[in-house]
């Protein structure tokens, strides 16, 4: 005998249904992981500039201008290593006072400059923590 | 016409089946195996460094890494969230560890706008902000290539 099914019944086999065909289409948009190497690169140090120096004979010192110079990316690098070369020995490194640099340069004083009879040169490198750049080419020749 | 309580719920159950299965088959996308009906199996995507501008310097911003994803799927996947993990590379003298290279992002995070790899296809990929230099970094680091092991997630799109 045939028999009408109850309107609970239908209820729950439609739910069945919609549960089921819903959770279905939730996961066809499936997650996607992918795992591999990206890459960084550092910056190279650019050369330095010429300097030029200049003498006052009345204190005895050398001022040193060095215009500055930037990396790629437009940073201004404000310290450098000086090198002085008194006749025709070697370069040295050594210390000198520096002011404050302004947007192209930066003014450095030699208090002992040595290099009364026998000429003396300076060269730059710029500097970045531990980063040195390559020597720039050499100044002018003072005798004081 | 009535139908039999049983026979109702074979029918619910063999509908429910269908749809189940088709759904099923939109979804073996996992490449383990063959899926049924119009369903394809997927393939893994695949992350590759590729080269970009050069920003890293000591005591600077942190920089960007660069990549490439490719999706051997013939259906789009948009990526949305990103990992990070060891670092290697450097060159002699500059080692890929702390006093040179650190990490500067903070895992999880999200890839800003979201990046879409077309079917079959690749996509460039580059995530800023990721690696930074220390002030200590050595001078061997100077031009030097740094590798971040990156895992990307996403969902088919």
């Amino acid at each position: 005998m045939l028999r009408e099914p109850s309107r609970w019944l239908v209820t729950a086999a439609l739910t069945l249904t919609i549960l089921l065909a819903t959770s279905g289409l939730a996961q066809a948009a499936w997650s996607a992981t992918a795992s591999g190497s990206a890459r960084a690169q550092a910056i190279s140090m650019p050369g330095g500039s010429t300097p030029s120096a200049a003498g006052i004979t009345l204190l005895g010192v050398v001022d040193l201008t060095i215009p500055l110079v930037s990396l790629a990316n437009g940073t201004k690098i404000t310290s450098y290593n000086i090198y002085r070369q008194r006749g025709s020995n070697g370069y040295l490194l050594v210390t000198l006072n520096c002011g404050t640099p302004s947007a192209t340069q930066v003014v450095c004083r030699d208090g002992n400059p040595g290099g009364l009879l026998i000429g003396v040169r300076y060269r730059v490198a710029p500097r970045l923590g531990n980063w040195v750049g390559a020597q720039g080419g050499a100044s002018n020749a003072i005798f004081l | 016409m009535k139908l039999s309580k049983r026979a109702f719920v074979v029918l619910g159950v063999i509908f429910a089946l269908v749809l189940g299965g088709v759904a099923v088959a939109a979804w073996l996308t996992s490449g383990t195996g063959p899926a049924q009906g119009q369903a394809v199996t997927a393939q893994n995507l695949t992350v590759t460094a590729r080269s970009g501008p050069a920003d890293l310097y000591p005591g600077g911003p942190a920089g960007a890494v660069y990549f490439t994803v490719s999706n051997p799927n013939p259906y789009p996947v948009t990526l949305t969230g990103v990992t990070y993990g060891a670092i290697s590379g450097g060159a002699g003298g500059c080692t890929a560890t702390a006093p040179n290279i650190v990490l500067a992002a903070t895992p999880p995070a999200t890839i800003t706008p979201s990046l879409v790899v077309p079917a079959s296809g690749s996509s460039d990929g580059s995530l800023a902000g990721v690696l930074s230099m220390p002030t200590t970094a050595a001078n061997e680091c100077q031009g030097a290539t740094f590798l971040v092991q990156i895992t990307v997630t996403g969902a088919s799109s």
